[in-house]
């Protein structure tokens, strides 16, 4: 069974609704589906000392539940970067654990598209699905959102990675079959 | 700009004080303070957690007239804390008691050889910038960050010396009130080594620290395989 990560970074109780299209859409794909509500989440910020890669590598010397979630990440077939649009970017709340994903790539550098890289340490890596969701639609704000995905999907080695915005102008309908057309791109 | 204006340096690394992102930013800073500006300095990480410390970050926004960020670029875009201090701020822009303008500017560092990794980054600093309602006055991306390693840029020789005459045209142009040129952007830009070089250093250098620590034959362990 293929497993699915949902990292919730949203700031406050909003667009539940979505949320509970995507879980559905994934079981009904049988995805085995764990969601994370990352703001009730003790996540210390990551130090920049490098430890996990020179001292004990491949696991950050912060033991709190960042460590937990970059297992997680490393072990799930998908993962969903589910976020408020902030600045184009993602929230705080979702960065804080992707700033903690560090341990689960090599200090070694390496060429990727022509640019430095780190190498990958682990062989099988999950695709990403970012989710963003805007108030209304920003064509700015949009296109910085899916250059960031894609800058992800290099450093992170996801085999497959998509983005897609939600503003309330999407209808429900429209937005799940947008969804479910990135699923089968990930399942490939 | 006149002599009475303040310029507010934040800085965007868990290292603080001994961060490359303070060494970029004290070094812009002492140039600007020649013009007669004041400053201040601000460290993000220890701003955002508790109510008080966030209240000085408002206050530390509310009475200056230009903002500069400095950070290293985490995972492709800005460090967990420093996104939260640009949320908070925008959340209380409304609430600044000084109607005064404010000039913003970023400057990105990253560990890849490339200062063209940061351009996300830097975007998003230039939306949020517009999201308060301050005025974007520009952008400086540096690459190979590492080889200044959070000592002062005056210390560093020739290698930093377009990252210096990058930095020395941008305080010019903000002392005139003037956007950074394009000149600057390119100055600071450009790589103070070959890419090929800063790759084999860096892995030497990875190495030699894990031997340090007794570790360089867990390099490559995977404790996370199912």
């Amino acid at each position: 069974m293929m497993k699915a990560l949902i990292l919730d970074g949203r700031l406050k109780n909003d667009f539940d609704m979505i949320q509970s299209l995507i879980i559905e859409e994934l079981e009904r794909n049988e995805f085995e589906v764990e969601s994370i509500l990352l703001r009730e989440a003790k996540v210390a910020a990551c130090q920049g000392c490098f430890d996990c890669w020179i001292k004990t590598p491949g696991k950050c010397k912060t033991d709190d539940y960042g460590r937990e979630v970059a297992k997680k990440m490393v072990q799930s077939n998908l993962v969903i970067h589910f976020t408020p649009i902030t600045f184009g970017g993602y929230s705080s709340e979702l960065k804080k654990v992707l700033d903690r994903f560090i341990p689960t790539i090599l200090p070694f550098f390496t060429k990727r598209n022509g640019e430095t890289h780190h190498r990958y340490r682990y062989e099988k890596r999950g695709s990403i699905i970012a989710l963003g969701v805007l108030e209304k639609p920003n064509e700015e704000k949009e296109s910085i959102f899916k250059e960031l995905v894609y800058r992800n999907s290099l450093n992170m080695g996801a085999p497959v990675h998509e983005s897609i915005i939600y503003t309330k102008k999407l209808s429900k309908n429209d937005f799940i079959s947008e969804f479910a057309n990135l699923l089968k791109k990930v399942e490939g | 700009m006149s002599n009475e204006k303040k310029a507010l340096l934040l800085i965007g690394s868990p290292k603080g004080e001994n961060s490359t992102s303070a060494s970029i930013g004290n070094y812009l800073i002492s140039k600007l303070k020649e013009f007669g500006m004041t400053s201040e300095i601000g460290f993000v990480h220890r701003l955002v957690n508790r109510e008080e410390k966030r209240q000085d970050l408002f206050r530390m926004i509310d009475s200056a007239d230009l903002i500069i960020l400095s950070f290293p670029l985490y995972v492709d875009s800005l460090p967990a804390p420093v996104i939260k201090a640009m949320e908070l701020i925008n959340e209380e822009k409304d609430k600044l008691k000084s109607k005064k303008s404010k000039n913003f500017i970023a400057i990105a560092n990253s560990g890849f050889p490339e200062a063209s990794q940061s351009t996300v980054a830097l975007q998003i600093c230039r939306v949020f910038s517009k999201d308060c309602g301050f005025v974007w006055k520009g952008g400086l991306a540096l690459g190979g960050g590492a080889a200044i390693h959070g000592t002062p840029l005056q210390e560093r020789g020739g290698m930093v010396r377009n990252v210096i005459k990058g930095l020395n045209i941008s305080a010019n142009a903000l002392r005139d009130n003037k956007d950074i040129p394009q000149e600057a952007i390119d100055l600071f830009s450009k790589k103070f080594i070959p890419s090929s070089l800063y790759k084999m250093f860096g892995n030497f250098g990875w190495k030699l620290q894990a031997r340090r620590y007794g570790v360089k034959k867990n390099l490559k362990d995977k404790p996370y395989s199912v």
